[in-house]
């Protein structure tokens, strides 16, 4: 079976490199890209099971690409990470179909545990 | 020259008389008898008569007594001849000087008159003396009065600096002296007239108008100002002299008066009037007294004003001066105080006048007037925040009170203004930094940390014991800092206004159980014990879930972080009558007395017990004290050093009516800020007496909760909602909704509840609903009004229901 892929956006590149190691850790096929441009062109192009967006970045952000990517995909799983759990940011996700919201930073708790629950969600679906 | 009359019949005695007296230098006439002789008495009015008892028909006797009829003074001798001393008895008696016989010896004749013009002297001279004596003592009682009136006058100056209690004693003064009925004054300045009468009889009263218009027409026509148009304040001392006894006054009609002006420097400042209901009442003499009272009135008065005037320019000048805008209104809404701080801020231009119409109308643009009303229907002081419109807008902090004088009378309200818009700008800033700042410190911190996490979890490859400790502890600080961050943000957020509470009915022995159960690892490791006494009847709370979490477990964190080893910490919840008191409290160090005020302060750490100890942000209390605060309820601490601390708060209980209301009163403020509509929705369980018959207040509470869960997925923007469990209803405020909207959303609720299962007990029901609505400001206007039309709403939709089936 062909591992799932999961394409990570984040306009930080020190987060994507890191996060792309866990993934890839985890047995996952990890596809990173900086912008919301070049996801809606790997999700056109290249089989893409799960995405992984940052809420929050410069020029096209999250929900942005999101909706880009929903007018021609409506069937993959979407995570959502972000900086600051804003309420209304989060009811506002949902509506398009986000998985799960993981704060990229809680002190005390850490992301990757919850990514990897929301992954195997993503994966069931 | 002295003038002598002589009347005797005998021709030669007459003539020798009058050459003998015009040669002694008498002016002399003559007469031949009684008649002829009184004649030229009447025309020449001559000092001495000499008259002959002797006449025929109006004999001496007769002659006398008409001369002393018509002038007493006069003095007349008789001459007698042959007649008897009966008749010189009877003369002497009737007040003739003397007598003297014929044939006359002109040297006693001579003496005779002498004696008689000495005589008419001296009683001219003690007449005259009599007089001055009479003038003197006269003018000593005008003297004394007044005087007596210039000592109260003097004396109302430095004891009452008060005009009023001036001008009674002044009226009081003159009534003494003189008899009026009533007495006015009319005092004016550039903004008012003042006017206080004294009727001096209760019947007098009827006058009151009528000298009024007099006053005032007469001070008018003599300053040529219209005093008419400015703010009139009428006086009326009482009549506490009673009626007059025994006269008799037609009191309907004012008969005379008199208006004295007062002149201070030499300009006209008012009158005082005397009137009264008799004819010609006053005579020369009371005139010259009123003037005289006047005269001194003016003085005192202008001494008064000085007085006045240099105690208000002292206030006057430091208003003036002052950096806060100063605005002052009378009872009335006349202005008082306007200085040119305030001028400036509220807009108006240097040399722009500015009457009280103008004012009020500006403050109505700027709701300034709402501030005041608010301040005078509660009469306390009122802060509150007006915005100037303008290129920039300006912000200005009311302080608004009502001033109330020395006899506790509201005599009108004040307002200081002071410009906050910097003070507001840097405000701003600041939070917008500390989000910026701590948005963009969280991002390297989250990689940082991520980098770490990775190798710890030695996914780029093995790591040692010794390397694994001390990213460790980096990490751990990694989230220390991040924790300052959050409360960072969080104390910001809250201080900017932009945390609202998302109240929910809330179960608080059950959040009190979650939130010690998650910190129960680390009280474990101190071997710290909790007690809970809970208070099972105690009625879910509209609280934030989230918010109250974090207060209980900011205060059992700090508990546990300052309590020693096998300590206890006991958490209470008590329900008083209106609020839920809830506290914790430690068997910890305590805090010292003299940090106890200071606790909920920002980046106040409490006191440290020396050596290890978690390290605390600074603001956990600061949040905990602002998140109560939203909530409307109040923190307090209490300790005692080496024995522990009792931190504990309260929460209001609020009923959903007044939630709903409020919600309601926010939505409605929205609205008309951003002139969009919104809507109330009222989401009603069908049948649901049997329901709840059915399933209990439990079930329903489970259903309705289901509800707004479904209701919370739909809506895009957040809502206010509020449960009412006693009747099976989900109430809704839906910003930024119009009818249309709303009926979509009704659509699209309608669908997911028919189709969730709700579960009770185990079973799963059904259940159906029905909807209310009513838009603000299409459909109603007011709260009630809202609420009404929902209802009508409903009750109609529920009617067509049940008739289709």
């Amino acid at each position: 079976m062909a591992k799932t892929r999961i394409l990570l956006v984040d306009d930080e590149k020190g987060f994507l490199d890191i996060m792309k190691q866990r993934i890839e850790f985890w047995g996952y096929e990890v596809i990173a890209v900086s912008n919301g441009k070049k996801a809606i062109n790997v999700v056109r192009k290249r089989k893409t099971d799960i995405v992984i967006l940052d809420y929050m970045m410069p020029g096209m952000d999250g929900v942005s690409t999101l909706k880009e990517i929903r007018k021609f995909n409506s069937h993959i799983s979407v995570i959502m990470f972000t900086a600051y759990i804003d309420e209304r940011a989060v009811i506002g996700a949902e509506k398009l179909g986000v998985i799960a919201f993981i704060p990229k930073f809680n002190a005390g708790s850490s992301a990757e545990s919850k990514l990897k629950t929301a992954l195997q969600m993503a994966e069931k679906k | 020259m002295t003038k002598v009359l002589v009347i005797d019949d005998e021709e030669i005695s007459r003539r020798m008389l009058k050459r003998l007296l015009t040669m002694a230098g008498y002016e002399t006439f003559v007469a031949d008898g009684g008649e002829a002789g009184l004649k030229i008495f009447k025309k020449e009015n001559p000092d001495i008569v000499l008259v002959d008892i002797e006449m025929p028909g109006m004999d001496g006797i007769e002659v006398l007594g008409e001369v002393k009829k018509i002038f007493a003074q006069t003095e007349v001798i008789v001459i007698t001849g042959h007649g008897g001393m009966e008749t010189v008895i009877e003369a002497l008696r009737k007040d003739a000087f003397d007598y003297i016989t014929k044939p006359i010896n002109y040297d006693e004749l001579k003496i005779t008159i002498k004696r008689a013009l000495e005589k008419q002297r001296l009683l001219i001279e003690n007449r005259r003396m009599h007089e001055e004596t009479v003038k003197q003592r006269d003018e000593l009682k005008k003297r004394i009065f007044e005087i007596d009136v210039l000592y109260n006058a003097s004396n109302a100056i430095s004891y009452t600096l008060d005009y009023q209690q001036l001008l009674k004693l002044i009226m009081e003064s003159l009534f003494k002296i003189v008899d009026y009925d009533i007495c006015a004054s009319l005092l004016f300045d550039a903004h008012a007239v003042n006017i206080t009468l004294k009727p001096v009889y209760a019947q007098s009263v009827g006058f009151v108008d009528k000298v009024k218009k007099s006053l005032i027409e007469s001070v008018s026509m003599l300053t040529g100002e219209n005093i008419r148009e400015k703010r009139m304040d009428a006086y009326l001392l009482p009549s506490d002299f009673g009626v007059k006894p025994k006269e008799e006054r037609q009191f309907d009609e004012l008969k005379s008066f008199f208006n004295v002006p007062f002149i201070v420097g030499s300009k006209t400042i008012g009158m005082i009037n005397v009137s009264s209901c008799k004819e010609n009442a006053f005579s020369e003499g009371d005139i010259k007294l009123i003037y005289t009272i006047a005269n001194q009135a003016s003085s005192s008065i202008e001494r008064l004003q000085e007085v006045i005037t240099a105690e208000k320019s002292k206030m006057e000048s430091m208003v003036e001066s002052m950096s806060e805008g100063v605005l002052m209104l009378d009872e009335r809404g006349d202005i008082v105080v306007l200085n040119p701080k305030a001028r400036e801020m509220l807009g108006f231009g240097g040399k722009e006048e500015v009457t009280s119409r103008v004012l009020n109308e500006k403050m109505k643009t700027v709701n300034l007037d709402k501030v005041l009303q608010e301040c005078q229907s509660k009469k306390h002081l009122i802060v509150k925040e007006i915005i100037i419109p303008g290129k920039i807008n300006i912000i200005l902090r009311c302080n608004t009170s009502l001033v109330i004088n020395a006899k506790k009378k509201t005599i009108g309200v004040v307002s200081v203004l002071r410009d906050i818009t910097k003070e507001k700008e840097v405000d701003r800033m600041k939070n917008e930094f500390v989000s910026t700042v701590s948005h963009e410190l969280r991002t390297p911190l989250a990689i940082t940390k991520e980098g770490i996490n990775l190798i710890l979890d030695e996914i780029p490859g093995k790591i040692n014991k010794k390397q694994d400790n001390i990213l460790t502890t980096a990490r751990d600080n990694i989230d220390r800092l991040a924790r300052i961050i959050n409360n960072l943000l969080d104390i910001s957020k809250i201080e900017a206004g932009e945390v609202t509470l998302n109240r929910n009915l809330v179960d608080i022995d059950a959040l009190v159980d979650k939130t010690i159960s998650s910190l129960k690892p680390q009280a474990d490791k101190k071997n710290i014990k909790f007690k809970v006494s809970y208070s099972p009847d105690l009625s879910d709370l509209y609280v934030d879930q989230d918010k109250v979490t974090q207060v209980f477990t900011n205060l059992i964190n700090n508990a546990i972080k300052f309590t020693i080893e096998k300590g206890r910490i006991s958490v209470t919840i008590k329900d008083k009558d209106k609020e839920v008191e809830c506290s914790v409290n430690d068997t910890g160090i305590g805090i010292p007395g003299d940090e106890l005020d200071k606790v909920f302060d920002k980046f106040h750490q409490l006191g440290r017990v020396s050596g290890a100890g978690e390290k605390g942000t600074g603001l956990g209390l600061a949040i905990t004290k602002k998140l109560i605060g939203l909530h409307n309820g109040r923190i307090w601490v209490e300790s005692e050093l080496d024995k522990g601390s009792k931190f504990t708060f309260t929460l209001p209980k609020i009923g959903t009516e007044i939630l709903l209301r409020e919600y309601l009163n926010n939505g409605m403020i929205q609205a008309k800020k951003q002139k969009i509509t919104m809507s109330l929705m009222i989401i009603s369980l069908t049948n649901f007496e049997q329901m709840k018959e059915k399933y209990k207040t439990k079930g329903i509470i489970k259903i309705l909760s289901q509800i707004r869960e479904i209701v919370t997925k739909i809506v895009f923007s957040p809502t206010n909602m509020v449960n009412t469990y006693h009747k099976g209803e989900t109430v809704l405020v839906l910003l930024k909704a119009r009818r249309r909207d709303t009926l979509a959303l009704e659509k699209k609720f309608k669908k997911a509840i028919n189709a969730h299962q709700f579960i009770i007990k185990g079973k799963s029901v059904k259940a159906g609903v029905n909807f209310g609505i009513a838009v603000y400001p299409e459909e109603a206007q007011t709260k009630d009004e809202l609420i009404k039309k929902a209802k009508v709403s409903l009750e109609e939709r529920e009617k067509m229901r049940n008739n289709n089936g």
